[in-house]
């Protein structure tokens, strides 16, 4: 669901494709009807933007007729924990949860909260950013339970409650799926969950990029702990990443609001003025993350070294403060209202690839200058003289730099995919001419920088004169060209973390301290370079199907998190079919073809220490070892900014009024209400189809990298947008037709292809169209046209700031702009 | 919309074969070198069975013939994709393959062509001494039965390289290069006979006549034995540009008007009748050109049509 | 003198036969991703074909050509008998099928096209004239002559050469190797032809009741042609494919066409006989 895994990850679906093979039912959910759907057993309908009604419906129809897995979720969830009394759910209130400001569209989740003895530890940490850092209060680690599911305030009474009226008619009803249909998918996925078997969920960006993408995924997770799908083989939720090593991308990470390891950054309005500040009010004592003291300070050391000390606070005060929201597109909101100077774009194209792309332009134009960092001269690094309004170049200010940068096989590095598996690979030959790796770059952009303020006596200026900044190689390489490149195992190496005093490296994060004597740069990634690089390691293991020889998966090469949920609560396997890890009583430790994840020699019947801190809190069935009760969260107690449960709420811009609430949108989401951003109401007759976006194999993403290629542009060579025939012939339009596609934000001009694979769907009583418009061209490259991003609005989702370009409103005419 | 619910159940409305990659070299070639297979065919007739004023007057097809034969092989050359490497024809000697076997005949036949013709001017006395007592070497006898023969296969095998492929028109019927043989032997009697208009005896003119006259109707009849054999195949035949070159070229040029002109012309004087006698052999050779090119071209054209090449391959 | 003629006409003593090998393209397996066709380009360095939206589904390549040994076909299906789905949308990865009996190498007047050692059927780039016979001769449509003044080899024929290079270094041929869903299976021809039968009877029982296998030696489609060293196994009849129910082999209709030829010529030369002849 929510992905085209066929067209978007080929190599990877072969996976599904040989599990088919092998009897499996491939289900593909989808408004369109793919080459994904093409390799389904079934192919299953559904409107762009109702997802959590149809998740909701699956919970509802799992709960309603007990098919989940009792042991299962009475043992591994937090289904039997009571609830505050002061909890509202969104049920009962249309589709708000206590704790709403209207004011500032924000939620305070004191009131999420589950019932018990108060809780010793500090605030929630989650609030400082979206990234919930797992597990913190107002989870505890002590709550009220009741193992018989019956209290009306626990958690399994609530869920059943929040979705009983998500039935198979109501997703009929708002996604415009078939009943028949619905109900073939949850008897499939019913049949095949359980003891002997389980299911595993695939999803992308279809399900990401909506105003509540995060609650999408969040009803998966709920589905699959019902199920007993999580922490098993063959189970799970799969994130199909993105960009090449977009996994990576998030761990180290290049996100606003998290230090590397998703340690939420520093915030200057939370009040964490000093180290301890910050790390009381983060540091929660149930779970693994009690552990976030020596993950911090060892960062600070990495990064500091020997400036960092007790005395400074490990170099705290040099890290800047969040003041707000600096996401990708807040950043874009305030640039075009002038309020940014300077603009450094590394491998990003978002003068073509980020929502409202017309907004992107007239941002850069704003700036007094803009590094593009890429391959390719982008539509990004053009704005200024190929964009479709036809600027003057005279009339703009900004001054445009273009640096160009080694591609993947011009250097060294890692790639980490969506398994977590961190791949090492080799530089093949020199970058030509003056491009330069984007690690030398930052090097040697540092360098200079170091150098330049090395007189200086400015205290804010300490941090950057402190920084080690030491990755050049022992020796050049005498096979480049190129002969002051860092060296990326260098960089690997301090990623890996070592001890401060001699500098040999830690085996794992497990001997991580607080004190200062260990640094280290991701604690996550922890054990991938302990004395040699293990994301090397190419070992095939005949016996051992997960082959734990190759690469290396963190967190300490786990290849499926939270493993311990494979065995029973007295650690025995589920059955022999899905044996994975499981406890060896002779042995006294826990086994299995991968690492466990799970204190090694833990035994299952292990009582929780009331008075210990981190996973001493647990008990030995408690598989959910990040998380303050070590159980799996059916209901988020906090971590998430737009509610505890998912609710189906309407896209920002929807032909229909919400079906199951008062509330028509999700009352979190950060709009941008702005002049240049209007969004057009519900029902709008102007705009009466939905849109959606997407890929095609042949292209990649805002095609800067494919449409320079003639092979991959022959093969789709121009901006098309796929309608169905009863659209077209509504519309008077042929196959190929050239047609106008508009929203409120643009109008963009492209060819039809008229196709029985989109399909108007009857929602709400009414006929819904779908125009598909795959978001590949621009105007640069060998083959141009217009983008689809012109029509995206300028939205964020309250956790992730991700925009909402999978569901929008829209019209089409035949015929061309002017 | 081009679907995949089109008429035929094929693949949207792709071809199935490739078009042929032929230029108008190749049916050029094809007419001249028919025509002159069958000017020596005729010439060697004469001179082998006919009287002396039969001789006299069909001399001159055998320079019609040289002549005919010589553009062939530029011709071919030209439309070689690589024509530098067109000695690569004669590399092997591959039978089974009409072209290798076409280039051999042509490689035999324009030397006795032309060597033909040389034994002819110089028994016209046409030759400086030197090269007559050469010439004087040819058996002639032997050169036209030989002649004879690679005139005839010359005119046909171009039917056979073009029906040996799986483009519907010229591969659906058995009879396209029966109709090129005929239309060969045809358009040649007719060079021939235009070239005797004005010298030969009446009689030499009748007999000139009536091979025509034969030619023209078999040809008749071979035409329409071909398109009906053809199917759908000769839809491009039957519509479109090439159908008017044709019916009306081919046919109605080739065939119907020199009878018909032949047939005037016996009613007129006898000046008339060797001027509408020529008139008649002019069409010939023009209907023989019509047929070459419009066959070829609507061949190329069948190439696309989807339906008949699912017809031809049932 | 023999020599001479060798050394010009570059004639050549073939290597020694090795296994026959071949493709078992299985369009039950195909994603329609199309890394065939990149990587078949990008291994022989074709050039791409101009960039025009067909309005043919997700086929902006259309067919085979000189310039495109592998093509992905896209056919969309409303609705579909006995299958599952409501909706089909089938792909397969069109190739030169290396016919035992090789329309297009029977045809070629040059000797360019070959048997390989390998029993594929090749075009050698250094002996082709250009002479376009073996263009129309394919029943298939495969092979096709580059323009003569474009920028990739000009004027001779070109397809899919197995990989003839990759094949003489003991590597699996392009495509073959980039497919991630394992539809085109490169290997030894007899043991392809088994596994297909295997896969076949597989499908069968699934209820894939329209499988079947295209170019196997029993076959109707190899009763001319041969069986197709590369062989396809199909989710429609071979039309829907754009593929002969019975592909023609060109040679066999030569006899029949030469005689009639023969009959005509013989005729003509008797009649002209008989005229000049007659005295009177
Ligand atoms: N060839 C190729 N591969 C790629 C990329 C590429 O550009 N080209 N991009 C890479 C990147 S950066 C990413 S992030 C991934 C993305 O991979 P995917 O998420 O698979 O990418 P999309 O095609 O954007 O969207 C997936 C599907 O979501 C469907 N969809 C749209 N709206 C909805 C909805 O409301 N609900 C549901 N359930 N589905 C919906 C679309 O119809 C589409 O089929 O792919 C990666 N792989
Ligand atoms: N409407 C709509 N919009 C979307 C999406 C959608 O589904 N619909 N999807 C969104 C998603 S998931 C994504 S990931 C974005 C992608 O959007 P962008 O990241 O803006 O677009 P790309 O074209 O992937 O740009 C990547 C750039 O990195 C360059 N590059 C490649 N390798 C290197 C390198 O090693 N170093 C450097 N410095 N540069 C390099 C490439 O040349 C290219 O210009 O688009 C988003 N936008
Ligand atoms: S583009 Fe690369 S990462 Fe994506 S599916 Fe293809 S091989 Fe895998
Ligand atoms: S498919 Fe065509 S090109 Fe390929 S071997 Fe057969 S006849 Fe030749
Ligand atoms: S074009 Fe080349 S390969 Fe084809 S038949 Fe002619 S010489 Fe042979
Ligand atoms: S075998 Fe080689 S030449 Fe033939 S299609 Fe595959 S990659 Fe191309
Ligand atoms: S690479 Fe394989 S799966 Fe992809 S289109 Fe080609 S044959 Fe199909
Ligand atoms: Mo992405």
């Amino acid at each position: 669901m929510g992905s085209n895994m066929a067209e978007n990850h080929p190599v990877g679906f072969r996976w599904p494709m040989k599990a088919k093979e092998r009897g499996a039912t491939l289900i593909h959910v989808d408004p369109r009807f793919s080459r994904t759907s093409a390799s389904a057993d079934l192919y299953v309908p559904i409107r762009s933007g109702s997802d959590i009604a149809f998740l909701g419906g699956l919970i509802n129809y799992v709960l309603s007729n007990d098919k989940f897995f009792r042991e299962y979720v009475i043992a591994y969830t937090n289904a039997s924990t009571i609830l505050r009394e002061d909890y509202v759910d969104a049920e009962d209130n249309g589709g708000i949860f206590s704790g709403f400001d209207p004011k500032s569209g924000t939620y305070d989740n004191s009131t999420w909260a589950y019932a018990g003895p108060e809780q010793e530890a500090k605030e929630d940490a989650a609030a400082h950013t979206g990234h919930a850092m797992e597990g913190t209060s107002p989870a505890k680690h002590e709550p009220d339970r009741d193992e018989t599911l019956e209290h009306s305030r626990c958690v399994f009474q609530v869920l059943k409650r929040h979705y009983a009226r998500y039935t198979p008619e109501m997703v009929e009803q708002t996604c415009g799926t078939p009943k028949d249909l619905f109900l073939q998918v949850a008897e499939v996925l019913t049949k095949n969950s359980g003891r002997e078997r389980t299911s595993a969920i695939c999803y992308a960006v279809g399900w990401t990029q909506q105003s509540y993408g995060a609650q999408i995924i969040r009803a998966a997770g709920i589905l699959q702990l019902l199920l007993g799908n999580m922490g098993r083989p063959g189970g799970g939720i799969l994130a199909l990443r993105g960009h090449a090593s977009i996994q990576g991308s998030t761990d180290v990470p290049t996100l606003f609001d998290l230090l590397p390891g998703y340690l939420p950054h520093p915030s200057a309005v939370k009040g964490d003025e000093t180290l301890e500040q910050y790390m009381e009010e983060t540091a929660v004592r149930g779970g693994y993350w009690s552990n976030f003291p020596k993950f911090m300070i060892s960062l600070l050391k990495a990064w500091y070294g020997d400036a960092a000390s007790q005395e400074n606070e490990f170099g705290y005060q040099w890290i800047p403060k969040l003041t707000g929201d600096h996401s990708h597109l807040s950043t874009t909101a305030a640039m075009a209202d002038g309020h940014v100077k300077g603009f450094i774009v590394f491998g990003q194209n978002p003068a073509n690839g980020s929502p409202h792309a017309g907004l992107q332009r007239k941002a850069l134009r704003q700036l007094d200058w803009l590094v593009a960092i890429d391959l390719y001269e982008t539509e990004t690094a053009a704005f200024w003289y190929g964009g479709p309004e036809g600027w003057n170049p005279a009339d703009i200010k900004t001054e445009v730099f273009i640096l160009p940068t080694a591609g993947p096989p011009e250097k060294d590095g890692t790639f980490t995919n969506t398994q977590r598996l961190l791949q090492y690979h080799d530089k093949a030959v020199d970058p030509p001419g003056d491009s330069r790796s984007d690690l030398w770059i930052v090097y040697h952009l540092g360098r200079r920088l170091k150098n330049l303020y090395r007189q200086s006596a400015n205290a804010r200026d300490e941090g950057l004169k402190s920084l080690t900044w030491d990755y050049l190689p022992e020796q050049v390489d005498p096979r480049w060209r190129i002969t002051d490149e860092p060296s990326a195992e260098k960089v690997l190496m301090e990623i890996n973390g070592y001890r401060s005093s001699d500098g040999t490296q830690l085996p794992d994060f497990e001997q991580l301290k607080a004190d200062g004597s260990t640094a280290c740069g991701v604690w996550i990634y922890s054990g991938v370079f302990p004395d040699k690089n293990m994301a090397r390691r190419r070992g095939r293991t005949p016996d051992n199907y997960v082959d734990p020889e190759w690469g290396f998966a963190w967190p300490g090469n786990r290849r499926i998190l939270y493993n311990r949920a494979s065995a029973d609560p007295a650690g025995k396997p589920w059955s022999e079919r899905k044996k994975y890890v499981y406890w060896d009583a002779t042995a006294r430790k826990w086994t299995g073809p991968d690492v466990p994840d799970f204190p090694l020699k833990k035994a299952p019947n292990t009582q929780p220490k009331p008075d210990g801190t981190g996973v001493e809190l647990h008990s030995g069935s408690d598989p959910f070892t990040l998380k303050a009760d070590g159980r799996g969260w059916l209901f988020a107690p906090s971590g998430l900014k737009d509610g505890p449960l998912p609710t189906h709420y309407e896209p920002l811009e929807s032909p229909i009024k919400n079906p199951l609430y008062a509330r028509q949108d999700s009352p979190a989401v950060k709009r941008f209400p702005r002049p240049d951003n209007p969004i057009s109401p519900t029902g709008d007759p102007n705009y009466p189809y939905v849109a959606t976006t997407y890929r095609v194999t042949e292209q990649y993403t805002s095609g800067a990298m494919s449409r320079w290629s003639g092979w991959l542009s022959e093969l789709m060579p121009e901006m098309f947008a796929e309608i169905s025939p009863e659209l077209a012939l509504a519309r008077g339009i042929k196959n190929l037709d050239w047609i106008v596609v508009s929203s409120p934000r643009a109008r963009i001009e492209c060819r039809a292809l008229v196709t029985r694979r989109m399909r108007p769907l009857r929602v709400a009583g009414k006929l819904v169209h779908i125009v598909g418009l795959p978001y590949h061209w621009g105007y640069k490259g060998l083959v141009k046209g217009a983008m689809a991003n012109d029509l995206v609005q300028l939205s964020e989702e309250p956790n992730v700031y991700i925009q909402e370009d999978k569901a929008f409103s829209c019209n089409v005419h035949r015929g061309r702009l002017k | 919309m081009r679907a995949s619910e089109a008429s035929s159940g094929g693949y949207y409305d792709y071809p199935v074969i490739r078009r042929p990659v032929w230029t108008w070299e190749v049916p050029v070639y094809f007419w001249l070198g028919g025509m002159a297979g069958g000017a020596y065919l005729t010439a060697s007739a004469a001179g082998l069975f006919g009287d002396a004023d039969d001789r006299r007057a069909t001399g001159p097809g055998f320079y019609l013939a040289a002549a005919a034969a010589l553009p062939c092989a530029p011709l071919l050359i030209a439309d070689l994709g690589r024509p530098e490497r067109f000695h690569h024809m004669l590399r092997v000697f591959k039978p089974l393959s009409p072209m290798n076997l076409g280039a051999w005949t042509l490689a035999g036949f324009t030397p006795l062509a032309i060597g033909r013709a040389a034994s002819q001017a110089d028994g016209e006395g046409r030759l400086p001494t030197l090269l007559s007592s050469l010439t004087r070497l040819i058996p002639r006898g032997l050169l036209d039965v030989a002649g004879s023969l690679f005139g005839l296969v010359l005119a046909g095998y171009t039917g056979v390289l073009l029906a040996a492929t799986n483009v519907p028109l010229w591969a659906k019927s058995k009879l396209l290069p029966a109709v090129f043989t005929a239309s060969g032997v045809s358009s040649g009697a007719a060079a021939v006979s235009w070239a005797a208009r004005r010298q030969a005896t009446r009689r030499t003119l009748k007999k000139l006549e009536a091979l025509e006259t034969a030619g023209s109707l078999g040809e008749l009849a071979l035409v329409a034995g071909f398109v009906a054999q053809s199917g759908r195949a000769a839809k491009p035949l039957r519509q479109g540009p090439y159908a008017l070159p044709f019916w009306l070229g081919a046919v109605g040029l080739g065939d119907i008007v020199p009878l018909f002109l032949r047939g005037l012309g016996r009613l007129g004087d006898e000046r008339t009748e060797r001027r509408l006698g020529g008139l008649a052999a002019l069409c010939t050779i023009a209907g023989s050109l019509a047929l070459r090119w419009s066959v070829f071209q609507a061949g190329k054209e069948s190439a696309g049509d989807q339906a008949a090449s699912f017809d031809l391959s049932r | 003198m023999i020599d001479a003629y060798k050394r010009v006409m570059n004639l050549e003593e073939p290597p020694a036969p090795r296994a026959t090998k071949g493709f078992f393209t299985d369009a039950s397996l195909c994603i329609g991703c199309k890394a065939c066709e990149v990587a078949c380009k990008q291994w022989n360095q074709l050039p791409a074909d101009g960039f025009a939206l067909t309005g043919t589904s997700y086929d902006n390549t259309g067919a085979l050509g000189a310039t495109t040994w592998r093509h992905v076909q896209f056919i969309e299906q409303a609705k579909a008998n006995g299958a599952r789905q409501e909706q089909r949308w089938l792909f397969l990865s069109d190739v030169c099928k290396h016919c035992a009996n090789a329309a297009c190498l029977e045809a070629c007047p040059t000797g360019a096209l070959i048997r390989t050692e390998f029993d594929t059927v090749y075009v050698q780039q250094d002996i082709c004239n250009g002479c376009g016979f073996c263009v129309p001769a394919c029943p298939f449509g495969v092979i096709d002559r580059a323009p003569k003044h474009g920028q990739f080899e000009p004027g001779t024929a070109h397809k899919c050469t197995l990989c003839y290079d990759r094949l003489k270094d003991d590597m699996t041929p392009a495509c073959a190797k980039s497919c991630p869903t394992a539809s085109i299976q490169f290997g030894d021809l007899g043991e392809l032809q088994q596994r297909a039968r295997r896969r076949l009877g597989e499908l069968h029982a699934r209820g894939e009741s329209e499988a079947r296998l295209y170019g196997m030696p029993d076959s109707a489609e190899a009763q001319d042609v041969g069986p197709l060293h590369a062989f396809f196994l199909l989710l429609d009849e071979p039309k829907a494919y754009n593929l002969p129910d019975l592909p023609r082999l060109p040679r066999k209709t030569m006899l029949e066409r030469y005689a009639w030829s023969g009959v005509v010529a013989l005729g003509a030369a008797l009649v002209s006989a008989l005229v000049f002849g007659r005295r009177g």
